[in-house]
């Protein structure tokens, strides 16, 4: 009895790890693609004051990423 | 036969992908990390002031040997760095680099209109300061920073622009 809670609350928390997994994938195409952008302004010589703002953008987003690492680790330690 | 394999063999697949998955958000995390500083240091690199650069002098021709509405070839502060040494017709002489900003096709000068042509995309820059008269180039040219010392010219450095 013990164990199949266990296995099903396995199950439910596996299903928010596939959410924020995804969620976080979403996040880092978002980020790759603004450097690219950036990095490509940056070479055509233009679009300087893309630079700032995207590296602003970029942190947020690995803050957001590093919040969820510590909450999906909170969540392992509380087993 | 299934039975008896998972018997001998008891591996928990929901504990195995859970453990994985973990692994895979550390690395993401960790691309974004990688991503984040590279978004960083090209911010830096990009409100780094980009002014004028002085390398070491190196003496291109004889001030008097250059007639008015012409330019001599030379390669200046590194040896793929192609540059331009023109006497315009005030009598003036300026120097730029030879590479247009737009996407780096050899510039010519062209005295009856005192600019430097681009053929390529048909892009113009002015002969008086390198600016941009025309065309897709977003800089002006580079100016070489020229001195002359006992009738020689000697470029100096390098002297960027800003903005188109």
């Amino acid at each position: 009895m013990k164990d199949r809670v266990h296995r099903e609350r396995r199950s439910q928390k596996s299903t928010v790890f596939v959410a924020l997994m995804l969620f976080q994938f979403v996040l880092v195409l978002l980020q790759l693609w603004l450097f690219v952008s950036v990095l490509e302004g940056q070479i055509g010589g233009g679009a300087k004051e893309m630079a700032i703002p995207g590296a602003a953008v970029s942190v947020v987003i690995l803050a957001v990423n590093i919040w969820m690492l510590l909450g999906i680790r909170r969540m392992d330690a509380g087993e | 036969m299934n039975e008896r394999l998972r018997q001998d063999f008891p591996i928990d697949w929901e504990e195995d992908h859970y453990v994985s998955r973990r692994e895979f958000f550390k690395f993401m995390t960790l691309a974004s990390g990688g991503l984040a500083a590279g978004s960083v240091g090209m911010a830096a690199w990009a409100a780094l002031p980009k002014g004028e650069r002085r390398f070491e002098a190196v003496r291109l021709a004889r001030a008097d040997s250059i007639a008015v509405g012409e330019s001599l070839s030379f390669r200046y502060p590194r040896p793929q760095d192609i540059c331009l040494l023109i006497r315009r017709d005030d009598g003036s002489l300026v120097a730029f680099s030879q590479r247009c900003t737009h996407l780096s096709c050899p510039v010519e000068f062209q005295s009856d209109k005192d600019r430097l042509y681009c053929p390529c995309h048909n892009g113009a820059f002015s002969a008086k300061d390198g600016s941009v008269l025309q065309g897709p180039p977003p800089h002006p040219l580079p100016q070489i920073m020229l001195e002359i010392r006992e009738g020689d010219v000697y470029a100096v450095g390098v002297r960027h622009g800003g903005e188109a």
